[in-house]
């Protein structure tokens, strides 16, 4: 599967986005917002690994980065997702290869996410 | 278990039950088409959307992996739930570990092994906190955001904290938390068909992990809120919702409930009119809801409207059967 990793300045940006293309979700009949979530992973954490803090008592704190993200994980290249100006990078989970596009250079080995999508696995680095 | 799924002399000599369209057994995996006939496949019928792998549990107690979209079919049946994260690391080797920052809520700590685990709050401040084990999770509150603590005791097997005030399905993590995406089950082909088409019928037979906190779909749209069915939070009934209109019957009680429900040649009360029924009764009348543009199993298009359990079968008819019909299938 594909994983588009997406980062918004906030949630309300993500779902302007989204609303506009008319996919990844919709309102119910009280206006609220629902993604789908059969293949939408929002409000995911992203960090860099060389920030990383180990305390005493051996864990780990992770120094987030700014911004909203999420993941969209479709069964192809969707050509939409993959130009979107919000796009991060795009992996294939079953790869390799395993980058698709990578809007954020080199640095993507250094970058940690948190969840993912539970099956995937991208040995590249700081994306587990 | 009603006489729908419990066997015995009230079945005919064939499995699937007389004069029905398509019945999925989930929990047989047994799938019947009467225009095509016995043994076709469930995925004629129903296809599914999910992002991740998802585990069901079967009646032996074994945890069995499914890979992306894929149905998750055991001897217990049809496994539906919407969205969950273990927020642990590492769940198959179950070591003292310190969370991310966890939002404020219900989370539910629960455990497989010999040993125990227990929350305590990190910077997070949280109550309700205690220790889980194998059969006994922990549900506590994070009344402020942060990291919880959670310390492990003895030899556990299998690990998982998840938001919600219940414990779901079993999600495996190595070195980053994951997501189970949410099985999204629409129907396909033929059904479909039959389901937006009037007249109709149908029976299922389902357990919930716990008792609908919210409007819990059984047959719903994701593209409207028009239900065919679902289990309102009041725990105790299967209702039809067309916008403002809807009747309920009594399931009797439990968390393992058969359902029926038919609608008419249309919409409208009176003669032929729509149904559901529960525990042998069937509500009086009703108006039907509307048209399922997208129909579903377990699904509305709202998360917290998504059913977690697993439906053990599914019949439907092209025809509107009778009240005495839908009152012996739903019976206890």
């Amino acid at each position: 599967m594909i994983d588009y990793f997406m980062q918004f300045n906030t949630e309300a940006d993500a779902i302007t986005a989204a609303e506009a293309a008319g996919k990844l979700g919709q309102r119910d009949d009280q206006g609220n917002w629902h993604w789908n979530l059969d293949h939408v992973a929002p409000d995911i954490k992203a960090w860099r690994i060389s920030q990383d803090v180990t305390n005493p008592d051996g864990s780990v704190t992770h120094t987030y980065l700014s911004g909203w993200y999420c993941i969209v994980s479709l069964n192809g290249i969707n050509a939409q997702l993959n130009n979107h100006p919000n796009l991060a990078f795009t992996l294939d989970r079953d790869g390799p290869p395993y980058v698709i596009k990578n809007n954020m250079g080199a640095v993507i080995t250094n970058l940690g996410f948190q969840p993912i999508f539970a099956g995937s696995h991208y040995p590249i680095g700081g994306v587990s | 278990m009603s006489r729908y799924t419990g066997g015995g002399g009230y079945l005919p000599l064939t499995w699937w039950l007389a004069g029905s369209t398509i019945d999925l057994w989930f929990s047989q995996s047994k799938y019947f088409d009467s225009a095509v006939g016995d043994g076709v496949p469930v995925t004629n019928y129903l296809s599914i959307s999910r992002a991740s792998t998802g585990y069901a549990k079967n009646s032996s107690g074994t945890w069995i992996s499914f890979g992306n979209d894929t149905l998750r079919i055991t001897d217990l049946g049809l496994l539906i739930e919407g969205s969950r994260t273990n927020n642990l690391l590492n769940s198959e080797a179950p070591a003292t570990q310190t969370t991310a920052s966890l939002g404020t809520g219900s989370y539910t700590l629960w455990v497989e092994g010999s040993g125990s685990a227990t929350p305590t709050g990190g910077t997070a401040t949280i109550t309700g906190g205690g220790a889980a084990t194998a059969g006994s999770p922990n549900t506590f509150t994070v009344t402020v955001a942060g990291t919880v603590v959670v310390t492990v005791s003895g030899s556990l097997t299998r690990f998982q904290l998840e938001a919600g005030s219940w414990a779901s399905s079993y999600i495996l993590t190595t070195g980053a938390t994951a997501t189970r995406a949410q099985d999204s089950v629409t129907f396909a082909g033929t059904l479909t068909t039959l389901i937006q088409t009037m007249p109709n019928s149908l029976v299922i037979d389902l357990t919930a992990e716990v008792f609908p906190p919210d409007f819990w779909r059984i047959v719903g749209d994701t593209s409207s809120g028009n239900a065919y069915a679902y289990s309102p939070s009041d725990n105790t009934s299967v209702n039809q919702f067309n916008g403002t209109d809807v009747v309920s019957a009594n399931f009797g009680g439990g968390r393992s409930y058969t359902l029926g429900a038919k609608i008419g040649t249309s919409r409208a009360s009176g003669t032929g009119r729509s149904a559901v029924a529960g525990g042998g009764t069937v509500a009086t009348d009703a108006f039907g809801p509307g048209t399922l543009t997208v129909p579903t199993l377990g699904e509305s298009g709202s998360a917290s409207q998504t059913w977690f359990g697993p439906f053990r079968r599914a019949t439907f008819w092209n025809t509107r059967l009778a009240d005495a019909t839908l009152q012996g299938f739903t019976a206890p």
